[in-house]
């Protein structure tokens, strides 16, 4: 009997490398070759050609946020401003990818290595401003009748000393309050109202995120210690007395049977949406999908005030920025389009079309006589321009925001005493900021 | 699907930036260029002439040049990778070849090693032109009333592929530790392993199907459908493929088993969906079968309830030797070959008187089968050399032939 294992004649590896590499070159020679053509058929072209090519552009999204739904939505709201620029520049393609906006700085460190680097990003104003300060971004100068449009806040956060911007702002993003109208009648005007509804049965939702749950601060009375804190003050009593009164709350809320805490705001926008929840603080960003399920059962409304004052919610600016390895004619168009988004006509068109952002051009007036969506958008915005509450997300970086999470939840657990998360919290606001 | 396509279209527009070009031209010249490059430089520096060693060392140079130059490298680093990657995979051959016979391994490393590399490989390339995750969301359609996305159906893809082509080697193991507890033969082992195959693709096509979000009405409603057209359309294959199954079960036609085809002893190599593999000894053929053949026709095997086999050789011996001393011979001869079973003891008979001769019969019980031939030859070898000694003369006919005159001529 021969042996079951006979060597084969021909190695597997053997005789197939040189048709490995024809495919891998004509793979690489056709588009090098389409190319070489298309800069020749350019040069043909007369001085004042209208701008063409491709622009990348990545949006930064919540990395549990991100699935089709989010990324059909992208995707449309991208179609429209591809059709809406097309109008200026009809031989401009947009091609959008979406990254988890916690991995986007990662993504951009093999991405500017390679030279395929987006032409755009759309993110937070705080990403923007970690990824300049690691150059993985360029900082862009535009002129100042640009800018002199543009609310005098977002541009004052995104300029560098060397008067250059991260990034071009170009929406702002409110936090409201969503509930759905077939089980709360009207949205609670105050929190003591909130737990009273909560106790009637209302579901209720709180995320433990940093800035989703910043907006509870200000009306506790918490939100100046807060940003003193962040400014490296010292703690005082006040403060102390304070920031026990905002856990107290935390603490009374969470005991309630009809509130529960989650981590994240995805999570409690699914539950909305399948009608486990019954009312929850939203990103305004998120209102176009649950409008697509709950339709006009869903309300919306400012976050309740408190005994301290209005709510202090943040609201995120999101800002264009601008890629490390476009080409001039890619930065051009990057330039144009950039320009194009905050103009009024498109600015108007975005906030009249679906109501999810507000505006960054000072010229375009939201319609908030006609929307009470706007009109709470408005309000959410009028909120968080407190500078305490703006300082929250300006002089925190995410590890922190991180650990403010991970110290509430242990909190709410009873993992850890009132006492022992308050100096958990006065050493993390305050230590961060001297290291 | 158009989007898909769009979005992979959109990747040649980073062909605008000079950098990319700069870094595939440099990957396109060391790549094609090595060849003939190595064949010019090799008489004089023969190292030029090996690409596993020309093409890293390129490659290599190439990335550090641009890095210090400031310039984007990661497209060159990325091939060099890759190509050191694919080189290391001829290492993992041999490794593996200390554990795992060398066929197993080949088959390895052919439907699963490198399929893998290649996947993972094109899954890196795609990372840097695009993302793999947001790629993974694009919808290609609505199946069965339910939204396919890209990635579902490409995971499912791959789980049936690595299900069907990596399940063999977990599988024997499993069936090994089966014979190990409950002492079943080296055929139902064998048999195990083929049907815990079959069972874990076809949880696989399940999960699969699940996995990507298929209505399970309507596929029950689609396959009744086809059933019928498949059954006139591809009955034979659906007939070799029960067949298949049902010889599984009984357990006649296992791997490993003995037949007889043509007179010829083979052993069954493997049991597929359509057909059996037979290995034949006599001329190291191997026969494909469709399984129905045995499902259908007489199959005599040698392994059925036990691998004995009975076998015999014919000798003649010269009249005037005793046949009770030619017997004893016989049967002394036969006990004193290794590989003829001690019991049942081998018998000599005389079975007839013939011409020239008077014809005996060794009959005799062997253990495997396929050695039949072999152990023949050996005991009649054995027999030649007992009666030359004993002077025991083997008789043949002899023909004398006389040339005849023919009639005169005129």
């Amino acid at each position: 009997m021969i042996p079951l294992c006979r060597r084969s004649p021909t190695p597997p590896a053997q005789g197939r490398r040189p048709l490995t590499f024809k495919l891998f070159a004509a793979g690489l020679a056709i588009p090098l070759l389409t190319s070489v053509w298309g800069c020749r058929s350019q040069r043909l072209q007369p001085m004042l050609r209208p701008l063409e090519g491709t622009l990348y552009i990545a949006v930064g999204v919540s990395e549990e946020a991100l699935d089709t739904e989010l990324q059909k939505e992208i995707r449309e709201r991208t179609a429209l401003l591809q059709s809406s620029f097309r109008t200026l520049q009809p031989r401009v393609r947009l091609q959008v990818e979406t990254f988890p906006e916690e991995s986007l700085r990662n993504e951009l460190v093999v991405r500017n290595r390679t030279g395929l680097s987006p032409d755009l990003m759309l993110v937070n104003e705080s990403t923007a401003q970690e990824l300049a300060r690691e150059r993985l971004i360029s900082t862009v100068s535009f002129p100042a009748v640009v800018l002199n449009q543009l609310d005098a806040g977002s541009v004052v956060r995104v300029r560098r000393t060397d008067g250059t911007l991260t990034g071009l702002p170009l929406e702002l993003q409110p936090l409201v309050a969503c509930f759905d109208r077939r089980r709360v009648r009207r949205s609670p005007a105050t929190l003591t109202e909130l737990l009273a509804l909560s106790a009637k049965g209302m579901e209720v939702g709180l995320s433990l995120d940093a800035v989703n749950l910043a907006w509870t601060l200000g009306p506790l009375g918490a939100i100046d210690a807060v940003g003193n804190l962040l400014a490296g003050a010292p703690a005082t009593p006040l403060m102390r007395t304070s920031l026990n009164g905002w856990l107290q709350w935390l603490r009374a809320a969470d005991l309630q049977q009809h509130v529960t805490v989650y981590p994240t705001e995805t999570e409690m926008l699914k539950e909305l949406m399948v009608g486990t929840l019954d009312w929850i603080p939203c990103r305004s960003i998120n209102l176009t999908r649950l409008r697509s399920r709950l339709g006009r059962n869903l309300g919306v409304s400012p976050l309740p005030s408190g005994p301290f004052g209005a709510a202090s919610p943040i609201t995120r600016e999101r800002v264009l920025a601008f890629g490390v390895n476009s080409s001039p004619g890619q930065r051009q168009l990057a330039m144009a389009l950039a320009r194009f988004a905050i103009s009024p006509l498109h600015q108007r068109d975005m906030v009249l079309r679906n109501q999810y952002v507000l505006p960054v051009n000072r010229e375009v007036a939201p319609p908030v006589r006609s929307s009470s969506v706007v009109a709470a958008m408005v309000d959410g915005r009028q909120q968080s321009m407190r500078r305490s509450t703006i300082r929250l997300v300006g002089k925190t970086s995410k590890s922190q925001r991180d650990a403010w999470q991970a110290l509430l939840t242990r909190f709410l657990f009873d993992d850890l005493s009132q006492q022992d998360t308050l100096k958990g919290l006065i050493d993390l606001l305050g230590g961060e900021r001297s290291r | 699907m158009n989007i898909l396509l769009l979005e992979i279209l959109g990747w040649f527009g980073y062909l605008q930036r000079i950098e990319v070009r700069v870094q595939l031209i440099l990957l396109l010249l060391v790549f094609l260029g090595q060849g003939p490059l190595g064949r010019r430089l090799a008489p004089r520096f023969p190292p030029a002439g090996r690409p596993q060693l020309v093409i890293p060392s390129l490659l290599g140079l190439l990335s550090l040049a641009l890095g210090f130059g400031g310039q984007p490298y990661g497209l060159l680093l990325m091939g060099l990778l890759l190509y050191l990657g694919w080189l290391g995979l001829g290492g993992a051959r041999l490794l593996l070849g200390r554990f795992i016979q060398p066929q197993q391994v080949q088959l390895l490393e052919t439907r699963l090693i490198r399929p893998a590399y290649l996947l993972t490989s094109a899954l890196l390339v795609i990372r840097v032109f695009d993302n793999p995750q947001d790629l993974a969301l694009i919808p290609i359609g609505e199946w069965f009333g339910s939204e396919v996305t890209v990635g579902s159906f490409l995971l499912a893809v791959v789980i049936l592929y690595v299900l069907a082509m990596g399940t063999g080697p977990p599988a024997q193991g499993m069936a090994w530790l089966v014979q190990r507890s409950v002492g079943i033969s080296n055929g139902s082992r064998r048999a195990l392993a083929l049907m815990i195959r079959y069972a874990a693709v076809a949880f696989g096509i399940v999960w699969a199907l699940d996995h990507v979000g298929f209505n399970r009405t309507a596929i029950l409603a689609v396959a009744g459908g086809l059933s019928v057209g498949l059954g006139f359309g591809i009955k034979e294959v659906f007939s070799n493929f029960v067949s298949g199954l049902w010889l599984l079960f009984e357990g006649s036609v296992r791997p490993g088993e003995v037949l007889f085809i043509d007179g010829d002893p083979c052993e069954v190599r493997s049991l597929g969906l359509r057909a059996a593999v037979l290995w034949r000894d006599r001329d190291n053929a191997e026969l494909v079968i469709p399984n129905q053949t045995f499902f259908t026709s007489t199959t005599v095997t040698y392994t059925g309830s036990d691998t004995l086999r009975r076998s015999q050789v014919l000798v003649g011996a010269a009249y005037h030797h005793d046949p009770i001393e030619v017997i004893d011979l016989l049967e002394a001869t036969a006990r004193s070959q290794s590989r003829i079973l001690p019991n049942p003891a081998p018998k000599g008979l005389l079975l007839r008187y013939g011409d020239s001769s008077i014809d005996y019969a060794l009959r005799f019980w062997i253990a495997n089968p396929m050695d039949n031939v072999s152990i023949c030859s050996e005991v009649q070898a054995g027999i030649w050399r007992a009666f030359r000694d004993r002077g025991i003369e083997i008789p043949f006919p002899q023909q004398v032939q006389y040339q005849v005159e023919g009639p005169p001529k005129g």
